[in-house]
């Protein structure tokens, strides 16, 4: 008899079935991977385990612990939450109470789950167990990282000292050092406890590296299910084969390019942030930039890769003109600029993809309409002359340019991603500026993205500065790398020298924290 | 009456809350402290005041109200927009070189509608219920004009003899707010066009 048995489960909203009939079994101390595209119905299934689906969804099937059925009444269902599965969720900002302490809010869980446990468990010894400091324990969520406030919800999942822990995306808002610790974490704990995981997920390699078992859902099915290395190392099904074929990159068309004059170059460039103390005194400002010096040839893939926070987003602003650097200045075609004050007749050249597809389109205008906004930029451009240039450009990325009357929240997010790039092409700029073009994206929609990056560049001659965490992506794509640390740029190479020989610490500590190949 | 009284608080009150998040800086400043300066009068004391000092009338009582509407619209603009302006298609905006008033109209307004709204019908709600305070307290509408403050003043001498005659207009009132309120979700759905067309993603 299984731990958690799930038999023929299928959640509905009104007419559509979001998951359809699955199976799933679950044994004690086994660790099972599910893998999908979002809206594959992966995050459903974990929230119809828990009865924590949203309103409006209705759930069949039968559900059984330990050869029970889950209770109906939700006060039974609440007691069996606490004292039998833990949850981790994808986002820990919002996951954690912002007015309470780490330590206040563990505490809770122990005392709300704990009342009948054999064993008694304490703060400290769940903040050890996850490796927080006991000073962690008095901060407030906002005082920790990102890798601190997802080991804080750890240590409150485990406090009732579940059976089953579920983790829902547990890692993929954090950087790839982060990540790569979180993930040994919880393979450690539930190594150590015994104790069964569900692991939701649509990194394959996250899954193949934390998994035993593993089960592929699409479109609200289970199309496949077996071990790790049968699964990932022999699939059967098609659709298994393509999410893997996704999972690696290799941009079919990249070699190294030949490289013009430099077209842009960033000289001293330092951002500080003013900070104020209680006494609304001038503080000790937070340097973001610290005195980065590099140059982009015509034609050239720059990556530029380091943690979240380490200012490479505040750079990008810089270059675009969102934002103005406190010294220094940047060159472009021969013009130099601080920020903000970019000449008019230069921002045509210079454009930015954003990293997150769902907030870089204005939810009220059409897509048209936002795609046309750029177009301000040329003075000379006859109004007529607007519908063929988009055109030009949604059919550059692939897409029908009857899509331009339609709004953005019909489009799913690689799509939208197309569009942005679309965006970014409309003035047939220069330098293309990528926030993290892709870490927003499913794992499968991400290879389609760069190999259309990749052909548009060759198309247009283009020029990129890609902005990344990502290092496979980053060897994909870039001619170059720079690495930066707190502001700093700490190394600098090709791709293939940087990754095999890496020179500094941080460097290495990235290189470190890939995860391997799959197969 | 109520509606005019909405309306000044949204022409004055919109235009200055979004001029304080595109701008920024002292123009942001000087809205929160004149709208801060404004609330900090007890609405109906003014009220009394600018009635007693040009005269009882329904317009009079209808501008003290939409006066004291604005700094209500101007905090609820300037919250909208600021989360708004967060996002990055303002920035693509910003990049496209839009000025900062085109950005507040064509971006920061249209997302913001929802909440004035919501907000609208509430102030209106309101406003019905202060002209109908300031009528009966005789500062209001005048006879030979009438209006719902007005009728109940007139009917509570009668209540023991004619309950009707004060329950009648008390219950308008009432339909009124309720009703005002109903429209108001309605409209905002209506303008939205995630809600507008095809189907809703319930996945997303």
């Amino acid at each position: 008899m299984s731990l958690l048995d799930v038999k023929d489960l299928v959640v509905r909203f009104g007419d559509v079935v979001a998951v359809n009939s699955i199976d799933l079994t679950l044994d004690s101390g086994e660790r099972l991977g599910i893998i999908g595209e979002s809206g594959s119905g992966k995050t459903l299934t974990a929230l119809a385990i828990t009865d924590l689906l949203p309103e409006g969804a209705t759930r069949a099937g039968r559900i059984s612990i330990d050869g029970a059925p889950t209770p109906t009444s939700e006060r039974a269902m609440a007691r069996l939450r606490g004292k039998r599965i833990g949850m981790v969720f994808q986002e820990p900002m919002t996951a954690l109470n912002p007015l309470m302490r780490i330590n206040d809010q563990i505490a809770e869980a122990i005392n709300l789950n704990c009342l009948h446990a054999s064993a008694q468990i304490d703060t400290p010894q769940l903040l050890a167990e996850v490796g927080l400091e006991q000073k962690h324990g008095d901060r407030y969520a906002h005082q920790l990282s990102g890798g601190q406030r997802q080991r804080a919800m750890i240590a409150m999942a485990l406090a009732s000292q579940p059976d089953i822990l579920i983790a829902d995306e547990p890692t993929s808002a954090l950087d790839l050092i982060t990540q790569r610790k979180v993930l040994s974490l919880i393979v450690e704990i539930c190594a150590r406890r015994r104790m069964a995981l569900l692991f939701i997920s649509h990194d394959l390699k996250a899954v193949a590296q934390v998994c035993s078992r593993v089960a592929v859902m699409h479109k609200g099915r289970i199309v496949e299910t077996g071990s790790v290395s049968n699964v990932l190392g022999a699939p059967k099904e098609d659709y298994t084969r393509r999410l893997i074929a996704a999972s690696r990159f290799d941009v079919s068309t990249h070699q190294q390019h030949s490289v013009g004059a430099p077209l842009l170059e960033v000289e001293g460039l330092t951002r500080d942030y003013r900070q104020r103390n209680a006494f609304l005194l001038a503080g000790k400002p937070l340097r973001a930039v610290d005195n980065v010096h590099f140059s982009i040839g015509t034609g050239e893939v720059l990556a530029l890769v380091g943690p979240s926070g380490c200012g490479k987003t505040t750079l990008a602003k810089i270059i675009v003109g969102l934002d103005t650097a406190t010294a220094g200045s940047v060159r472009f075609a021969g013009q130099s600029y601080r920020g903000r004050d970019l000449p008019k007749a230069l921002r045509r050249d210079i454009s930015l993809v954003f990293q997150d597809p769902f907030s870089s389109f204005d939810p009220r205008l059409t897509i048209g309409n936002s795609l046309a906004e750029p177009l301000h930029l040329e003075t000379g451009l006859d109004r007529a002359q607007t519908p063929a240039r988009l055109a030009e450009a949604v059919s550059a990325v692939g897409l029908d340019p009857a899509m331009l009357d339609r709004y953005p929240h019909e489009f799913s997010g690689g799509q939208r991603q197309r569009l942005a790039i679309a965006r970014a092409l409309v003035t047939r700029p220069r330098l293309l500026v990528l926030d993290e073009p892709v870490s927003a994206l499913d794992v499968s929609v991400r290879g389609e993205v760069l190999d259309l990056l990749a052909r548009l560049r060759a198309q247009f001659g283009l020029t990129y500065l890609i902005i990344s965490h990502d290092l496979d992506m980053v060897a994909a794509m870039a001619d170059r790398v720079l690495v930066m640390q707190a502001g700093k740029i700490v190394e600098e190479g090709r791709p293939s020298a940087i990754f095999s020989q890496p020179q500094h610490q941080l460097t290495q500590d990235l290189v470190a924290a890939r995860l391997p190949e799959l197969g | 009456m109520a509606l005019l009284a909405v309306v000044i608080g949204v022409g004055a009150g919109v235009p200055l809350g979004l001029a304080a998040v595109a701008w920024g800086g002292w123009v942001e400043w000087l809205v929160l402290r004149l709208s801060d300066f404004v609330f900090a009068f007890p609405a109906v004391i003014v009220a009394i005041l600018i009635t007693t000092l040009v005269g009882p009338g329904a317009i009079n009582a209808i501008v003290a109200i939409g006066i004291f509407n604005i700094p209500v619209f101007a905090r609820v603009a300037r919250g909208g927009a600021l989360s708004i302006a967060t996002l990055d298609f303002v920035a693509a905006a910003r990049l496209a070189g839009l000025s900062n008033a085109r950005i507040a109209l064509r971006h920061l307004l249209p997302n913001i509608m929802s909440l004035i709204i919501v907000q609208g019908t509430i102030q209106m709600s309101l406003g019905i219920l202060s002209e109908a305070g300031l009528s009966y307290i005789g500062l209001g509408t005048q006879p030979p004009e009438t209006s719902l403050g007005l009728m109940l003043r007139d009917a509570q001498s009668l209540f023991l003899i004619h309950p009707l005659l004060s329950i009648i207009p008390g219950l308008c009132i009432v339909a009124i707010v309720i009703a005002l309120n109903i429209a108001g979700d309605g409209l905002r759905d209506a303008i939205d066009p995630r809600l507008r067309q095809g189907p809703r993603n319930v996945l997303a």
